[in-house]
């Protein structure tokens, strides 16, 4: 089951090199927003937050459609890899979200004027943070039990329609909560658009860094588990 | 084995139409997140007294600081403009030309009375460098 000699060395290599490179890329991230990108002349240095609070975004919903795609998967092939996969990359999107979350609530409270406010696209992210952690409870309650575990996955498939409401809410219905890209967004300045793609690649490669680790993690579970019951 | 599969339809039953009850009550005309300034006069006078959430540009040259700390300002649309009335803490931002979200009452005698003044952030991030020195305050 485990690729050995070569193959493992190389595995392992490309998993160091993934994880210096996350390592520079999230110092080079901090740097572009705090120091090359431009203060924003209207909210000053509080709108440096945006690059962490878009980067941690763009991860935690690569992270759900994973969720999709693998408990599709799951349910399709029975395998408990997708499985796995599905329920460490629903973790790492709750993580990511939450961030997002707390960086957007420390950002509006200067410039809103409030923590928290009930607008469609707050609202909705609402939502699409307590269904991944109630997806994160069921699946977890039901163990070894894959019929549970399948239950789980058909919850997280139906927990997917939230998305792309978060994204659309907040360009279809009345909110506060601003739209910068795409048509009626104002759009960012060059330098601003360039530390906004480092701190994504940034956070995107800390993801596949995190994914990897975890998912690890639950397959020597799996081990331990077998090991256990021989 | 049966119930618990029924227990499951219910479940996902509830969650869809949870769901679908958001989406719907989100898309009708009356649970907006704010009202313009021209549905709230419209709404006159069943509108006094409840409390509502407003959005309006504040117009240029209405804001009106006393040194308790209270604020009186317009909000306007473009077709109608309302007296606001504040009391409390006021975003960094504020200023005139911004669109200010309000929420409170709308009183008889025509002012908004409002317990929460929300800014709206620019939805362009520029960084005009001649815009920046401007500025009295250095960051």
């Amino acid at each position: 089951m485990n690729p050995s000699g070569f193959v493992a060395n190389l595995i392992h290599m490309i998993r160091r090199i993934l994880f210096i490179l996350a390592f520079i890329s999230i110092i080079a991230s901090v740097y572009a927003a705090f120091i090359y990108a431009p203060t924003e002349p209207k909210m000053g240095h509080i709108q440096r937050i945006f690059y962490f609070h878009m980067g941690t975004v763009w991860v935690a919903t690569v992270a759900f459609i994973i969720v999709f795609i693998a408990s599709i998967m799951y349910l399709w092939k029975g395998t408990r890899k997708w499985d796995i996969l599905a329920y460490c990359s629903a973790e790492l999107g709750v993580l990511f979200l939450t961030l997002t979350i707390i960086t957007g609530s420390v950002w509006a409270k200067p410039i809103w004027g409030t923590w928290w406010t009930w607008d469609p696209q707050l609202t909705t992210t609402f939502i699409l943070w307590i269904l991944y952690i109630v997806y994160l409870v069921l699946r977890s309650s039901a163990g070894n039990d894959t019929k549970k575990a399948k239950y789980a996955a058909v919850f997280a498939i139906i927990a997917f329609i939230d998305l792309p409401l978060v994204y659309i809410s907040a360009r279809v219905m009345r909110g506060i909560s601003p739209v910068v890209f795409g048509p009626g967004g104002g759009g960012i300045s060059p330098e601003m658009m360039n530390a906004l793609l480092i701190n994504m690649f940034a956070c995107s490669l800390l993801f596949v860094v995190l994914l990897l680790e975890r998912t690890d993690l639950e397959r020597m579970k799996d081990a331990v588990a077998r090991l256990k019951m021989s | 084995m049966l119930k618990g599969k029924l227990k499951f339809i219910i479940a996902i039953a509830i969650i869809a139409l949870t769901v679908g009850y958001l989406v719907y009550g989100g898309v009708k005309d009356t649970m907006v997140y704010y009202l313009t300034v021209q549905e709230l006069r419209a709404q006159v006078p069943t509108v006094y007294d409840s409390r509502v959430r407003v959005s309006g540009t504040v117009v240029p040259g209405t804001i009106v600081k006393d040194n308790k700390g209270s604020l009186e300002f317009q909000i306007t649309d473009g077709a109608e403009t309302i007296d606001v009335q504040y009391e409390g803490i006021i975003p960094d931002i504020f200023a005139d030309d911004v669109e200010a979200v309000v929420e409170g009452v709308y009183a008889k005698n025509d002012v908004f009375e409002a317990d929460t003044l929300l800014a709206k952030c620019p939805t362009k991030y520029e960084s005009t460098d001649s815009l920046y020195e401007n500025k009295e305050t250095s960051y």
